[in-house]
């Protein structure tokens, strides 16, 4: 038996999303710091799976290597360096808290309104499915090589900047 | 039209711009509703997350294929990652101050 093509793209980019949303989500209820950072592996594993549907092949692995590879390490490195002594209620207080998931619903609720009565031209009804590796290599390197010498700089600047913040005096 | 699509994609552009912004809300949420500062943290990262679904869905689906969202998705990787960087090294920071990462906690400045 062989499962529809349409099929398998439908099935897999709505378990994708669902788990991104359910991680997300999960991640602002947990209690507990270091059940947050493993939804928010989810919540990133997931969005790469999703790249992969949407035809963006190169950025999917982009995003296992450095969320859930590098991102994850350092925020882990973070929970042991900075061990809680009390476990303080992890929410603000309930009217912050209320207050914010308001606004987050207000903006959502603007968003997804805006975007789907937004006529959209010049946009195909289904994703290109051409190989993109080769294509951002060659963009990052002539249209784009300003912005890339930039994020450069930048890295060398953060790089100094963490150990220079982080260090002991 | 290469073979292994059928003629009736069940994804379309709109799919991929909800979950982009259903991700930015969520992580919106835990920004102002959290008050520990690496999950604040967390929660940044996802809110630049659901950005890049944004991006990556309208490089995927314009015409004639143009694959600009998709660098500009890379960058915002890059910033995502010195910024988890720069952000984790001030948390430390103050921990070593206050023995503490609640942001409440950490309110000298206010006027």
């Amino acid at each position: 038996m062989v499962i529809p093509m349409e099929l398998l793209v439908a099935g897999g980019f709505y378990t994708f999303a669902a788990a991104a949303i359910a991680g997300a989500i999960s991640l602002i209820i947990a209690r507990n710091v270091f059940h947050s950072a493993l939804f928010l592996t989810l919540t990133l594993a997931s969005a790469g799976g999703v790249f992969v549907i949407l035809g963006a092949d190169f950025l999917a692995a982009v995003q296992l290597l450095i969320y859930v590879g590098a991102v994850m390490i350092l925020i882990l490195f973070g929970l042991m360096l900075t061990p809680q002594d009390v476990e303080l209620p992890n929410l603000s207080t309930p009217g912050q808290a209320i207050s914010g998931a308001i606004v987050a619903a207000a903006i959502f609720v603007v968003s997804a309104a805006t975007l789907l009565s937004a006529q959209w031209s010049g946009t195909a009804a289904e994703p290109s499915d051409v190989a993109t590796t080769e294509q951002i290599g060659v963009s990052l390197f002539t249209t784009f090589v300003l912005p890339f010498e930039i994020a450069s700089v930048l890295f060398l600047v953060a790089m100094i900047g963490a150990i220079v913040i982080a260090r002991e005096r | 039209m290469p073979p292994s699509l059928p003629p009736l994609y069940p994804i379309t552009l709109q799919h991929g711009l909800l979950l982009g912004a259903a991700l930015f809300s969520v992580g919106l949420a835990g920004v102002l509703a959290k008050r520990n500062a690496i999950v604040i943290l967390m929660a940044v990262e996802v809110m630049l997350n659901g950005v890049n679904v944004t991006f990556v869905a309208f490089a995927g689906y314009l015409q004639p294929p143009v694959l600009t969202g998709q660098v500009f998705a890379v960058f915002v990787i890059a910033v995502a990652a010195a910024e988890a960087a720069v952000g984790l090294a001030i948390i430390i920071a103050i921990y070593r101050l206050r023995q503490t990462v609640q942001v409440d906690k950490a309110d000298e400045l206010r006027g």
